[in-house]
């Protein structure tokens, strides 16, 4: 236990208390401490188990890029695997659990992998695990899964609301240091509206880790201010705990905001996290550099970490990781740490400079050992001993109980590449450049290799003004404040400590070693691309924020190459790890999708309807009795609507109301067959076709007065079909002098179906109803109950004696309440979508099941329809070749031999001995249904040279539920094939 | 049975009033209030008469036809531009089938008018987290400098279309299919718990 706090010093508020718990063991830290700073206050150096050999591992971080210290963070539906121990803020009854280790981070007994480590090479599992075939996917796949695992999820519901939301500016800025600070300063200043993001709990950044001053002020003091100022100005939006996670297309940027991530109990109205679509005109990437590790021996041991991110555990947080620490630097920020950790009593014995030209530095009095590397760190679980060094004269061992390490500067060049563009290797500034093929994105600060303090201040300030500019604002120049310069010569990297002893990791998270990219590259994926599926660097949670750069010179030293031409893996959107909680959003449950309720919804619901989504509808399916099933009460209802009379909801069908001086030319051009002489007061069935010539929808449509028509589609296409109308009027037939517009929702229609219809309809409509008068197909505008505006259609589905009645869906439930009560005498009952199919199956009307894009006009015994007299929308497409071929199915009905016998639509059909295959198909059922009327179940159908085929008999096959059925095709009409109902 | 039916609006059992959501000191967010009755009407102009509509609008109606994303008011009826040469008439409180009536009478063969009264579901959303509860569920920039009163938006919330018309600095008019406005008007409320809501 060598980490510890300091007794004074850091951003922390000593006064706050905070009691968390991990591993089950109770800990305090204070206010403004993450998990990963109070554990490391509390002595627990040690926090995680790697992922491939279980090596004990602590932070190397203090920030977003963590590889090692992941957690499982709460409990039951909250929790959360994976968890960036640097990221998650402690709060009172936080529980942490440490991760890949069992039985206990301690004991972990798959460390045993360390030992046979030489096994373990980068495609060990692809040359091991070949053979014999079949135990990949039942043996060792779960096996090596089992060992090889992140965090595990609870598999209970998040109790938590995730959200999304926009939000729109002129300036995006990411990343509140001293870059972030100015540039939004600078842009606000003049006039733009800004968003200025930060990953952390505090704004910021370097700022609060570093000791250097601004304007004679600690750094952290003066973004104190900024901040306060910037928050003062309505035209400032600060985000923190807000993550820039992606750069998209047209100025749109992604952002995880974490609300409620870093509280005890969750504010059950308020989302835990937040999922931002930011609209910018233009962004300040402001998001800093990352320091790379250096690739030596033991550079993963508990006690190791980069320079920047020891002195950002002292400076803002005060803890160390132990009483004593050295540097290993190939860069002038070791020289920083050294400083820093011996002002805060750590005693620094020694910097291991790498560079055998190391700038003169002033170190008060601490040791330089120039042109030498470190080779091992000897260490346990839970302290750092020493580090055995090469001066090149030998090993030798400096004790030591941490171990700060520097190997250069990599901007943070993500979100210029998120839309395709790489970055480039510079060979001055040593490290990959931000793309700029996207201007409204501009790098600022060190993510563009600015490195010392005063020139990111006056950077900010420039590219603040550069992008409020492009934003359109007349800006002013922004003072910047002085600032003392730290040291910061570029110098070229170490890629590889080829002396170590010890083993040199390069992607901590996924254990790959120094020696697997050589191999890699031997073994023929030398391609950057290939080498990181090979070796698995660069994958997982953190994407390879540390390793990649150092894997990138690795490679390149191992093939002779030279960075740029290695160049860099894809960076994809995320920038970091985002829960599906916060993808999902309010999306879920009863909102995952959006709920269509029909006007007589609670009208069906009152008399006991079930109901069954159709699409985004519920339509009402059944009305049972008396407990009875589907079935029962489906038959119920056809025999009552069949001998006395029912009244059904089909407001859900799609209408249109068409006007104007063109409308009839226009219907005319939409359906396939002749609406030129409907007579005003008629309906007529009509027919679609696709421009392809395959059949589009169908429906009736009415002529109401000379021009106005009202039009209804079938329920599944009405979106489509208003949307081909929109095409073809504003895209093919501009000249039309036509209007529509959807009056789908602004009527509740009903069907009155059966013999007693017109007794009960002549009780509430105003109107002749006898045959002369308003006889088959007739279609009016009417009024119910004396004074509500109605449409009365003579339409019928059911082959039934029928109508349909349109009212203002406002009055829906209140007229077909008023049928009911008049159709009591009558014996009238409600009936719903299963009788309604059932009827239109007997009758063999088609629905989408048979129209279902696949066939013809000619295939469903519609041929005639397709007028020879006019064109229309897919006459051309329907009389290719093949359209009308004879081979081609067409529709037919279909009775099992034994009438009790279920089948389902999706069997297919085959002549009597053949064996089901593709070549011996000849068709598949559409559509079943009980029949009341034929007491058999009965069922509609694709079959070849369906129409001469009626009487003979076929083998009816179910593959999925493996049912083999004798039945005998039939005329598609089942019940009353002369229409007398119809037209009674 | 001759007199006229009480219209039953889609939100006939839902709207209880009273305080919901989180309990702020500054109160309650944002208040939402259904607008009913409410006639609606979609008058859309015929081929070449948008100029002699926007005279008889002005005269009859005293409306100066806004163009699309432009809301005009006058005389209790507002007019939105919802598509080019399109307008969503709204006119809260009229008597049951007047609106329409009354547009079809006065416009005669300029445009098309069909009365939408039964088949959208018009609300108010107001107070001072009004934008805030619309940018969680639409992309248009609702920033006052970019979306100023007498400005409207055809847009989608929650995959449900909406008309969004700014009424004044902090409210907003809501009008959404019929079918849609039970879920709809859940999943508004939703998004209002952050700063709680009121309904009235």
């Amino acid at each position: 236990m060598t980490s510890f706090r300091f007794d004074t010093g850091g951003l922390i508020d000593r006064s706050s208390v905070i009691d968390f718990s991990f591993d089950g063991r109770t800990l305090t830290g204070h206010g403004g401490d993450t998990l990963a700073s109070a554990l490391l206050a509390n002595g627990q150096l040690l926090m995680g188990r790697s992922f491939k050999y279980h090596r004990p591992r602590s932070v190397i971080t203090a920030g977003a890029a963590e590889p090692n210290a992941l957690m499982e963070i709460g409990e039951g539906g909250r929790l959360e695997p994976n968890t960036r121990a640097t990221m998650q803020e402690i709060y009172d009854g936080l529980v942490a659990k440490s991760q890949n280790r069992w039985p206990t981070l301690d004991r972990d007994f798959g460390a045993i992998n360390s030992i046979a480590s030489s096994l373990f090479v980068a495609g060990f599992y692809y040359k091991t695990f070949m053979w014999p075939k079949k135990f990949w996917e039942a043996i060792y796949e779960p096996i090596i899964r089992r060992a090889a695992g992140l965090g595990h999820l609870s598999h209970e519901d998040d109790p938590d609301r995730y959200e999304k939301a926009y939000a729109h500016c002129d300036v995006l800025v990411v990343g509140s240091g001293p870059t972030g600070l100015m540039a939004a300063l600078s842009a606000a200043r003049s006039g733009a509206s800004v968003i200025l993001a930060d990953e952390h709990a505090s704004c910021g950044g370097s700022l609060l880790r570093e000791r250097e001053e601004i304007a004679g002020q600690p750094g952290h003091e003066w973004a104190a201010g900024t901040l306060a100022e910037l928050a003062a100005m309505s035209n400032v939006t600060i985000m923190a705990r807000t993550t820039v996670i992606g750069a998209y297309d047209q100025g749109v940027f992604g952002a995880l905001e974490r609300v409620q991530k870093h509280v005890a109990v969750p504010d059950h109205d308020v989302p835990v996290e937040k999922l931002w679509r930011i609209v910018a005109k233009a962004c300040v990437m402001a998001t800093g550099a990352e320091e790379r590790p250096i690739v030596f021996g033991g550079n993963d041991r508990p006690g190791v970490m980069t320079a920047s991110a020891m002195r950002a555990y002292a400076n803002q947080y005060a803890v160390a990781a132990g009483r004593s620490a050295c540097v290993f630097t190939a860069s002038d920020s070791g020289y920083r740490t050294a400083r820093d950790m011996k002002a805060h009593g750590v005693h620094v014995e020694a910097i291991i400079d790498a560079r055998s030209d190391a700038p003169e530095i002033d170190t008060d009095g601490v040791p330089v050992l120039t042109g030498a590397v470190v080779t091992n760190v000897d260490g346990g679980k839970h302290a750092m001993k020493a580090i055995e060094i090469d001066r090149g004269s030998g090993h030798e061992t400096i004790p030591c109980q941490s171990l700060a390490m520097s190997g250069g500067w990599s901007p943070v060049v993500h979100l210029a590449c998120h839309q395709g563009a790489r970055p480039s290797w510079d060979e001055d500034a040593y490290c990959f450049m931000p793309p700029l093929n996207n201007p409204a994105i501009i790098p600022a600060g060190s993510a563009n290799a600015v490195w010392s303090l005063s020139k990111c201040l006056a950077d900010g300030a420039a590219r603040g003004e550069q992008a409020a500019k492009l934003a359109g604002f007349k800006t002013r120049k922004t003072p910047v404040p002085k600032a003392k310069d730290e040291t910061s010569h570029t110098s070229a990297p170490v890629w590889w400590v080829k002396q170590s002893t010890g083993k040199p990791f390069v992607d901590y998270q996924n254990d790959v070693t120094a020696k697997d990219l050589p191999l890699a590259a031997r073994e023929g994926y030398d391609h950057i691309e290939l080498a990181k599926r090979y070796t698995t660097s660069g994958m997982a949670t953190d994407q390879g924020k540390l390793g990649n750069v150092n894997a990138i010179g690795i490679l390149a030293d191992a093939t002779g190459k030279d960075m740029h031409e290695i160049g860099t893996t894809t960076f994809r959107p995320f920038y970091t790890p985002v829960s599906f909680g916060a993808l999902g959003g309010q999306h879920v449950d009863a909102h995952f999708r959006p709920v269509r309720m029909s006007p007589l919804h609670n009208w069906a619901a009152d008399l006991g309807a079930e109901f069954v989504e159709t699409g985004l509808w519920y339509r009402s399916s059944w009305f049972p009795r008396d407990g009875d099933d589907w079935l029962a009460a489906m038959t119920r209802e056809v025999l009552n609507t069949r001998a006395h009379v029912g009244l059904c909801d089909v407001s859900t069908l799609g209408k249109i109301d068409i006007k104007g001086k063109d409308a009839t030319e226009f219907i005319n051009r939409l359906y396939s067959n002749a609406f030129a002489k409907l007579p005003v007061g008629k309906a007529r069935y009509g027919l679609m076709l696709r421009e392809d010539g395959f059949v589009g929808d169908d429906g009736t449509t009415s002529r109401l007065s000379e021009n106005h028509y009202f039009m209804t589609t079938t329920t599944g296409h009405a979106a489509e079909t208003m949307r081909d109308i929109e095409f073809a009027h504003q895209a093919l037939w501009p000249e039309l002098d036509v209007q529509y517009a959807s009056v789908t929702d602004q009527w509740a229609q009903m069907a009155i179906a059966g013999p007693k219809a017109r007794d009960v309809l002549a009780k509430i409509v105003d109107t002749d109803l006898s045959n002369d008068a308003f006889g088959f197909l007739a279609a009016k505008q009417v009024r119910v109950l004396g004074s509500i505006p109605a449409m009365l259609f003579r339409i019928s589905f059911s082959g039934e004696l029928a109508y349909e009645l349109a009212v203002p869906a406002g009055y829906g439930e209140a007229v077909a309440n008023a049928i009911m009560h008049a159709g009591e005498p009558y014996g009238i009952g409600p009936y719903g979508l299963e009788a309604l199919s059932a009827m239109r199956i007997e009758k063999g009307f088609v629905t989408h099941n048979e129209i279902n894009g696949r066939v013809t006009a000619g295939d469903v015994g519609m041929g005639r329809m397709l007028s020879k007299k006019k064109d229309y929308i897919g006459r051309m497409m329907s009389e290719r070749d093949g359209l009308d071929d004879p081979d081609r199915e067409q529709l037919v009905g279909v009775k099992p031999l034994n009438p009790a016998n279920r089948f389902r639509a999706g069997s297919h059909l085959v002549n009597l001995g053949d064996k089901p295959s593709l070549k011996t198909d000849q068709g598949y059922v559409s559509s079943v249904a009980y029949s009341p009327m034929l007491e058999s179940w009965v069922g509609l159908a694709m079959l070849k040279h369906g129409r001469e085929r009626h009487g003979q008999k076929v083998m009816l096959w179910d593959g999925l539920r493996d049912v083999y059925m004798e039945a005998e095709v039939c005329d598609p009409v089942f019940f009353d094939p002369a229409q007398e109902k119809a037209h009674g | 049975m001759a007199e006229m039916l009480t219209q039953i609006s889609a939100l006939d059992d839902m709207i209880v009033p009273g305080r919901y959501g989180r309990s702020l000191p500054e109160g309650p967010g944002v208040a939402l209030t259904l607008v009913h009755p409410c006639e609606v009407a979609v008058v859309i102009a015929a081929k070449g008469k948008a100029r002699a509509l926007s005279a008889a609008m002005k005269k009859d109606f005293g409306l100066d036809l806004p163009g699309m994303g432009g809301s005009a008011s006058a005389r209790g009826v507002s007019l939105h531009g919802t598509a080019p040469e399109q307008w969503l008439a709204v006119a809260p409180g009229a008597a049951a089938g007047s609106l329409a009536a009354k547009l079809e009478k006065k416009l005669g063969a300029m445009a098309m008018v069909t009365d939408q009264s039964h088949g959208r579901t018009v609300m108010r959303l107001e107070g001072p987290r009004a934008r805030d509860v619309l940018a969680k569920g639409t992309a248009v920039d609702l920033r006052p400098t970019t979306f100023k009163p007498g400005m409207c938006a055809a847009t989608q919330i929650g995959h449900v279309g909406v008309l969004i018309a700014r009424t004044g600095a902090d409210s907003f008019e809501l009008s959404v299919l019929r079918s849609f406005a039970e879920g709809f008007w859940q999943g508004l409320c939703e998004l209002a718990l952050e700063w709680g809501y009121e309904i009235r």
